[in-house]
């Protein structure tokens, strides 16, 4: 059992002086530090955090994370860092006592502000004291003795913050971190990586026994034998670690396997890039071929503008007017006329139609040639007129003409208007695959296939490799109890090995039970951690039930966590739970594991229900409550509202800190300090005081002003 | 009749006002160029611009006397050589404008009459290309089909059964 009791934070970024206490009380484990967004709460658990296990926990492994406070200028020297955390634990340096002991862990280093703005660490030290009645005493090798209580595998189950409360069911996360993260935290816990290592101590010596014998042993069969159990055991070492390797790789690639997977179908739903380019293209002619014909349309209906069925319709009454004239002249006999022939005829013959000879040269004959002239003249206009009476007959049906013009005029329009219909469609269609190919991320579908035909194969090919390792692992361990066996009988026939003998029934002893232990933890411990991890889900979100779309949460064999919806239907987790009901997961997770392991550790989390709300976020905190040693839980006003009666009922301690540059503007009262800094008071959920009063605080019915309080200045 | 060709050296005029109207209205023309889009330049050639003015002109009885001065020769009536049926139609204009058949026997006369009418009626071709909100060919096209209505008679009913 591991209980923070009290920690003393000094120049840690605005932790410029602050201590802060928890609760210890069994019955109210839950301890409240309230505070508004930048007051320090985030900063309390990262100097937490640091104090166990220092730098490498910092973003970048702190290299550009300074710890000093914003405002430490170079003129105040070098910047002494300090996080001090003390806690209670019945391990000492021997394992388990049973005595509940104290002990004071203390980091510190030295910042100090260079001239260009940047600075420098040093002196970073770990002291690790007991405190006993008697005084403190300093421990040797603190590292050792916090990595064996506070293994940094179990960070995340030790602290939490808000971007952190999603470790385990994280959407943005690949499920093999994922499950990296879940396995780690259950070996951890439950002790399977040090059931593993005995284990696998003890096949060595096992082994270290049984080389002895074969070296030191006079007795040519028994050195034959113990050689025959020496090479079956370093082979089935060696078949042990094929098998091991090739299911790391098997699972590797079936994570491989499904996100190259589930990107080919998203690559397919969104579109295959050559079938899109085909169809793009196709969307291509159709609009040029459909935008030619619109351009066909207009230069024809252009082309009517020549058509003489447009301007005989447009001159009809005028075509029948003359044609009017015309007829009356035929009525008449006035067209056609010829009279060149009787003329000719006449000055062939010489003689005139009135008896006068016609003789080349006179006067009469000239006449006669002048007439011809004219005439000529007139016959030609008659003639023309002549044919202009069938013209204009044939223009006379210019009624229909122009009808038939008309008509062609709205043939074109509607021929138009089809081929403008096809054309737009075509072009919104063409932008709109346009688009999806400009979309579509440079997804190769085809490689996408070959990739993961080429990861289904290299799966079969380790599939094999681990049936041919199983299959060895099986005939090496039938091989070596019958090797074990013929040996153990000799030795006993033989009667002088009998301490070898010995020896070797203990070391086979020790291995079957911690293989068994194993084992248990495995399928037993498992299977505890899987249905509390499942109890307090469906409490925290209120699901269960036959309406519920959420059924049931387990650990899976391979450390995933699944989620059943109704009729034993597989959820997504990250796509077929809600935010809140992630973060639940990953709480529920958490407490399951620590509740399975009995490893009693507290629960330091950076407000974990502010995404939740209604019951869910108050069940959320009383399960949470009810399930933990030590629950240490940093919230705001808003987190806090809802749940009060929650924290009146399991909190045992709880206390508040305020920002001092947030006066004026949220905080009521002047703090009256130059530097920025994180200033804390013990004003409870339901109250508020000179240090910590916000703006709004003093109208608000959930809080009451603390009397007499002045506030505790930090 | 084809290869009548009356007025072989007969100027075809237009009021100089609408020579670059003409050009602009138009999608080819004699000096070549660039061909605009028939969008913009609904007739074909300047020739049926002209015939369009010819139409309207006589339609509302419109004649401009053209002078020499104020006119502009935009190509010879050579051009119709190929176009029987155009000339009988200004051969049938200048009758019923005159009222005299033999007015064709003077085919001067019968380009001077049509000259006139073009530039009584080229107002009204223009107008129907620039008034509305589409296209050229679309404003034209709408107005001509209007004029159309307005001057033939109702059609014909379709016989039975067709």
């Amino acid at each position: 059992m591991i209980l923070f009791k009290r920690s003393h934070f000094q120049n840690f970024r605005m932790l410029r002086e602050v201590e802060l206490e928890f609760s210890t009380d069994a019955h109210r484990p839950l301890t409240v530090i309230r505070g508004e967004n930048a007051s320090g709460k985030t900063t309390i658990l990262w100097a937490m955090q640091w104090a166990f296990w220092g730098d490498q926990i910092l973003p970048e492994g702190g290299r550009d994370f300074r710890l000093h406070p914003l405002d430490w200028h170079r003129t105040d020297g070098p910047c002494p860092i300090s996080v001090q955390i003390t806690f209670e634990t019945e391990v000492d340096e021997e394992g388990s006592t049973g005595i509940a002991r104290r002990y004071n862990i203390n980091r510190q280093c030295v910042e100090e502000v260079t001239a260009d703005g940047g600075f420098n660490r040093h002196s970073n030290t770990l002291s690790l004291y007991e405190l006993t009645d008697k005084g403190t005493q300093l421990k040797p090798h603190p590292e050792l003795f916090m990595s064996a209580i506070f293994p940094q595998e179990l960070r995340e189950v030790f602290f939490t913050d808000a971007a952190r409360v999603l470790s385990f069911t994280g959407s943005e996360l690949s499920q093999t971190t994922k499950r990296k993260r879940v396995q780690d935290a259950i070996r951890s816990l439950l002790g399977i990586d040090l059931l593993e290592d005995s284990r696998d101590h003890v096949r060595w010596v096992q082994t270290e026994i049984n080389s002895l014998l074969k070296e030191s042993s006079g007795d040519e069969f028994l050195k034959e034998l113990a050689g025959k159990i020496d090479r079956a055991d370093r082979e089935l070492q060696e078949q042990t670690k094929t098998r091991d390797s090739a299911t790391e790789q098997m699972g590797e690639l079936e994570v491989m396997y499904a996100e190259t997977s589930s990107k080919l179908e998203a690559a397919l739903v969104r579109g295959d890039r050559e079938k899109l380019a085909g169809d793009l293209s196709k969307a291509d002619a159709d609009s040029k071929r459909y935008r030619a014909q619109v351009e066909d349309c207009i230069r024809m209906r252009s082309d009517l503008f020549k058509d003489d069925n447009l301007s005989s319709g447009l001159l009809h009454r005028h075509i029948g007017a003359a044609l009017e004239k015309l007829w009356e002249l035929k009525e008449a006999n006035q067209i056609p006329r010829n009279f060149m022939p009787v003329l000719e005829q006449r000055l062939e013959m010489g003689e005139c139609i009135c008896g006068e000879k016609l003789v080349a040269g006179d006067e009469h004959y000239e006449h006669v040639r002048s007439l011809m002239k004219e005439q000529q003249l007139a016959d030609d206009t008659s003639s023309r007129l002549s044919y202009l009476v069938s013209a204009a007959l044939k223009f006379a049906s210019s009624d229909t003409t122009g009808h038939q013009w008309l008509g062609q005029l709205n043939n074109l329009w509607q021929m138009q208007a089809n081929a403008e219909t096809g054309w737009r469609e075509a072009e919104i269609g063409r932008r709109k695959l346009d688009l999806e190919l400009k979309d579509l991320p440079d997804t190769d579908v085809n490689q996408l296939r070959d990739h993961r035909n080429d990861l289904l194969r290299q799966k079969e090919r380790v599939l094999e490799r681990r049936s041919a390792a199983e299959t060895s692992i099986t005939r090496l361990g039938r091989e070596l109890t019958e090797l074990r066996d013929n040996q153990k009988n000799w030795m006993k026939r033989e009667n002088k090995y009998r301490e070898q003998q010995s020896q070797l029934e203990a070391a086979q002893d020790l291995v079957s039970v911690l293989q068994l232990a194993y084992e248990t933890i495995q399928n037993t411990k498992m299977k505890d951690v899987s249905e509390k991890m499942n109890d307090f889900f469906l409490r925290m979100i209120g699901a269960g039930r036959e309406s519920d779309m959420v059924r049931r949460a387990e650990i899976g064999p391979d450390f995933d966590i699944i989620v059943y919806g109704p009729h034993q239907k597989l959820l997504d987790p990250d796509r077929d739970l809600s935010g809140a009901q992630r973060r639940s997961l990953t709480l529920a997770f958490i407490l399951a594991v620590t509740t399975v392991s009995g490893v009693t550790a507290p629960s330091v989390i950076d407000t974990p229900i502010s995404e939740l709300s209604g019951a869910v976020r108050t069940e959320c905190l009383r399960i949470m409550s009810q399930m933990s040693q030590q629950l240490i839980l940093f919230l705001t006003r808003a987190d806090i509202e809802g749940v009060q009666g929650v924290i009146d009922e399991y909190a045992g301690k709880v206390l508040t800190i305020s920002n001092s540059t947030h006066f004026p503007q949220f905080l009521v009262n002047d703090p009256h300090e130059d530097k920025a800094k994180t200033m804390t008071c013990t004003c409870s959920h339901r109250e508020f005081c000179g240090v910590c009063e916000r703006v709004g605080d003093d109208s608000d019915p959930d809080l009451r002003r603390r009397m007499g309080a002045v506030g505790a200045r930090a | 009749m084809k290869g009548y060709m009356p007025f072989p050296n007969a100027e075809l005029r237009i009021p100089i006002e609408y020579k670059d109207k003409m050009d602009a209205y138009t999608r080819t023309r004699p000096t070549g160029g660039e061909r605009p889009n028939p969008e913009d330049a609904p007739f074909p050639r300047q020739l049926d611009l002209w015939f369009m003015g010819v139409c309207l002109g006589a339609i509302s009885n419109e004649r401009v006397n053209l002078s020499g001065n104020q006119s502009h020769k935009f190509n010879t009536a050579s051009m119709l050589e190929n176009d029987a049926e155009k000339i009988e139609i200004l051969e049938l204009i200048a009758i019923a404008t005159t009222g005299d058949p033999y007015i064709i026997g003077d085919p001067r006369r019968v380009i001077e009459i049509a000259n006139e009418l073009a530039a009584g009626g080229l107002p009204q071709v223009m107008q129907m290309i620039e008034d509305g909100n589409s296209r050229n060919i679309d404003n034209l096209s709408d107005k001509v089909k209007a004029k159309l209505l307005e001057v033939l008679p109702p059609a014909k009913p379709e016989p039975a059964g067709a």
